[in-house]
């Protein structure tokens, strides 16, 4: 649009009706510039809504403005009637799709009766519905209006005429915007005025909901992305299950968030909960005695997205309306191709807003991938901790077989030969001293069995624990070690083992490489956490992706859940440190002899 | 005891061959093996019945395949102090040697291999039965072996090294006095001179001895 031309003709023809026309698109304009700037400073939609009911008031002088989108939902579950003022409308009789309007932006003391927020159907007797079946600015005062739907609000405010106007933004019809005067009524011309001005006014909406589309967009995408920093640090599942239930309840929820999974027995499980709660509430728990019409019921049996208006409708929905619930939207959790879950969010007041299902679908799609990495990952990690502690029972079984086995019928046969020997006639002496070489040799094998059983398995580790185990590393060592242990009792094995082999590796590297002349080696158990750092004054340089002992290590203390880190900078020693998860009750029993 | 009558012993092990191959040998050797048992609630029973002057028990036994031979020990220690016990092990642990030596004298603690090395065998089984307390080698040299940052073994001469590890094998001065070929009153200086420097009591004791010094020896 172009601007306007206001200085022409200078003040002679002041009143004009060319010169109040002048002023009006003057206005207009200003209005138009005031909205837009507040667009592009990154205005939320609401305060773009507020500001063109606000600039629309003044310009057309009504007393009240509403800003309203209108959308199309197929009757909802549990709310015969959405809350607001009772209806005129007959029961029944709905075979259209209901149209609704919600009230988004307003102008004028109108806030009490009819807040942000509210909806309410679209009813005969209504400027918006007239507006919107005539696609057209639609005028109503007088009686009319008076006993419309609206009677009573209208009576309370000193409705006398109330103009709706359609607004389209590209092309479709986005809402309603409302005037209200109490005066008699809006001067002729008013719908056009209006009109003109929403015509304009879209844009700038249509900018601000754009601007919020992708302001949301990066909004989840950061959700996400956070989630997924969760995953990669290797958090457990419960704990990215509460904070994608929390991002929930960030984005939609206005009270209440929940995850829920399906197992495959059929029952479910709550996974986690953000906001209100309640004797049923319990993480980690089954998910029990939930309303067959109610959203872990229906999602379940549909797959779909489903909500619940108003609680007080929905059989058996007592709890949640106790726990200070109105209405809920859950949205389904599909994990490569099957239903696993639900994602839920809740509100105290009135239905939640008509394009929650759309946008939490999305949201809780993403969520999926999130949800699917951490129980992957989760799976993943008791895999790897099964198979660690497999090949260390493994190990630990053929160190018995050697020692109990193997070791015990080599001393056998030795002392069979010795008695062999000790039979033969002093006749035979060469014959005696060959059995003696020979039984010689066999004790050879027998202290090499040994060795070889020492090092497949440190029998010592499971019977005298870490503690004692490390100590006698620590005397085997060809560089002198200072072993400080403040261990109480005894860990869970594959901690144990785990950590052992940690020193026994740094140990043979600090003789074997490192040149190293002291190493010093500490163990301590402390809230749940074993802490070992193993650190020698040698040439440093170690490289963890040549030294295939280190990179196991690593690996066997990650598959523990732990933390392995390497600093091994050249000239400056090498140093590792560990981090173990200990459970509280995983302790092995105590063979009662490690002091 | 007298000397006349071959000295009573009850031998435990599950490993059926060899417990015959070592009774075979003790029988030979002037010892007369009174019975033979695979677990220790058998040696227990049998210990009890036949109050032996030594039992020699194989540490691991089922049905844990653990201990159970350290603890059978300690109950016929209880029982029976006059009863010379020797446990036999796959691998030597200075803890369990600490464990059983803290029960008294005439204790044996030894790697099971040393069965084959028969006449040694057969003169420490005589040493334990006439009283002493004995550590197998391989774990003491380990714990003299065991290199320190600032050692405070490093104030020990070499000699006096070999002092200390045959102390804390359970030998007498005498019988340290013949492993290295000098007189007893040459042993009992090197002696003091250890006590001394390493700060440990004077032990009246032999077993108390060997305590000390394998105490000294781990934690260091």
């Amino acid at each position: 649009m172009n601007a306007p031309e206001t200085g022409a003709g200078g003040g002679a023809a002041r009143n004009s009706p060319g010169q109040a026309r002048l002023r009006q698109l003057a206005d207009q304009q200003a209005a138009l510039r005031r909205v837009a700037t507040l667009v592009a400073g990154g205005a939320r939609p609401a305060e773009v809504f507020t500001a063109v009911a606000d600039e629309l008031g003044h310009l057309i002088g009504a007393e009240a403005t509403f800003v309203s989108r209108v959308d199309v939902s197929s009757p909802s579950r549990g709310s015969p009637e959405p809350p607001g003022p009772p209806t005129a409308d007959p029961p029944g009789e709905r075979r259209e799709p209901e149209r609704h309007v919600t009230v988004v932006g307003s102008y004028g003391r109108v806030r009490d009766e009819v807040p942000i927020g509210f909806r309410t159907g679209l009813r005969p007797g209504m400027a918006s519905n007239a507006a919107i079946q005539t696609r057209h600015s639609a005028r109503i005062n007088g009686e009319e209006l008076a006993n419309g739907p609206f009677g009573a609000i209208v009576g309370k405010l000193g409705v006398r005429a109330a103009i709706a106007t359609p607004i389209v933004v590209e092309g479709r019809y986005w809402g309603v915007t409302v005037a209200a005067t109490s005066r008699e009524d809006f001067p002729a011309g008013t719908e056009s005025r209006m009109a003109d001005f929403m015509e304009l006014a879209a844009t700038a909406i249509a900018n601000a909901q754009a601007d919020q589309e992708l302001r949301e967009l990066a909004d989840t995408q950061a959700a996400l992305r956070r989630l997924a920093m969760l995953i990669a640090r290797g958090e457990p599942p419960e704990v990215v299950f509460a904070a994608a239930t929390r991002e929930a309840l960030r984005h939609f929820g206005n009270g209440t968030a929940r995850m829920i999974r399906y197992e495959p027995d059929g029952t479910a499980t709550l996974l986690a909960n953000e906001g209100t709660t309640g004797p049923h509430v319990r993480v980690g728990q089954p998910w029990e005695g939930y309303p067959p019409t109610g959203l872990t019921a229906t999602v379940l049996r549909t797959g779909r997205a489903v909500r619940v208006d108003d609680y007080r409708g929905i059989p058996g929905g007592e709890p949640y309306l106790r726990e200070g619930l109105r209405s809920a939207v859950g949205t389904p959790i599909h994990v490569n191709g099957r239903l696993w879950g639900m994602i839920a969010v809740g509100s105290g007041e009135g239905p939640l807003p008509p394009d929650t299902e759309q946008r939490m679908t999305q949201f809780t799609g993403l969520v999926a991938t999130a949800v699917a990495n951490a129980q992957n990952r989760a799976d993943l990690m008791t895999s790897r901790a099964r198979i660690v502690a497999a090949a260390d029972e493994t190990r630990r079984r053929i160190e018995r077989d050697l020692h109990d086995g193997t070791q015990q019928q080599l001393v056998s046969l030795i002392l069979e030969l010795r008695m062999v020997q000790a039979a033969v006639p002093a006749g035979l002496g060469e014959l005696g001293s060959k059995l003696s070489r020979l039984a010689e040799r066999l004790a050879g094998v027998s202290d090499q069995v040994r060795e070889i059983s020492h090092g497949i398995h440190p029998a010592i580790l499971s019977s005298a624990g870490l503690r004692s185990a490390l100590r006698a590393l620590g005397r085997r060592s060809a560089v002198p070690v200072d072993v400080n242990v403040r261990i109480e009792g005894r860990l869970p094995e594959s901690v144990e083992v785990g950590a052992y082999y940690v020193v026994s590796e740094m140990l043979t590297n600090a003789a074997k490489h490192a040149r190293a002349s002291v190493v010093a080696v500490d163990a301590e158990t402390s809230g749940g956490t074993l802490r070992l750092r193993v650190h020698d004054d040698g040439i440093g340089g170690a490289d963890p992706g040549r030294g295939s002992g280190l990179t196991g290590l690593k690996d066997r203390i990650e598959a523990l859940g732990g933390v392995f880190s390497l600093h091994s900078p050249e000239g400056g020693g090498t140093a590792v440190s560990c981090k173990l998860p200990v459970p509280a009750d995983g302790g092995q029993p105590d063979a009662g002899h490690d002091q | 005891m007298t000397s006349s009558r071959a000295p009573q012993v009850v031998l435990a092990d599950d490993d059926v061959l060899l417990r015959e191959g070592i009774a075979s040998l003790l029988d030979r050797s002037g010892f007369e093996v009174i019975g033979q048992a695979g677990n220790s609630t058998e040696l227990l029973a049998l210990a009890r019945s036949a109050r032996p002057e030594l039992a020699v028990i194989d540490i691991r036994m089922p049905p844990g395949h653990g201990t159970e031979g350290l603890q059978a020990a300690r109950v016929i220690r209880a029982e029976l102090p006059e009863t010379a016990i020797i446990v036999l092990s796959a691998h030597v642990e200075v803890n369990e040697a600490m464990d059983l030596l803290a029960s008294g004298e005439r204790l044996g603690y030894l790697l099971k291999s040393r069965v084959t090395d028969v006449a040694e065998f057969i003169d420490t089984v005589k040493r334990i039965t006439a009283g002493a307390a004995v550590v197998d080698p391989s774990l003491v040299q380990e714990l003299v072996r065991a290199r320190r940052w600032r050692d405070p073994l490093d104030v020990l001469s070499p000699r006096e090294r070999e002092v200390l590890a045959l102390m804390a094998e359970g030998a007498s001065n005498a019988g340290i006095a013949q492993r290295i070929f000098v007189t007893e009153g040459t042993v009992e200086k090197h002696v003091r001179s250890i006590l001394t420097k390493l700060d440990l009591p004077e032990s009246e004791t032999e077993h108390r001895r060997v305590l000390a010094v394998l105490k000294f020896l781990e934690a260091r």
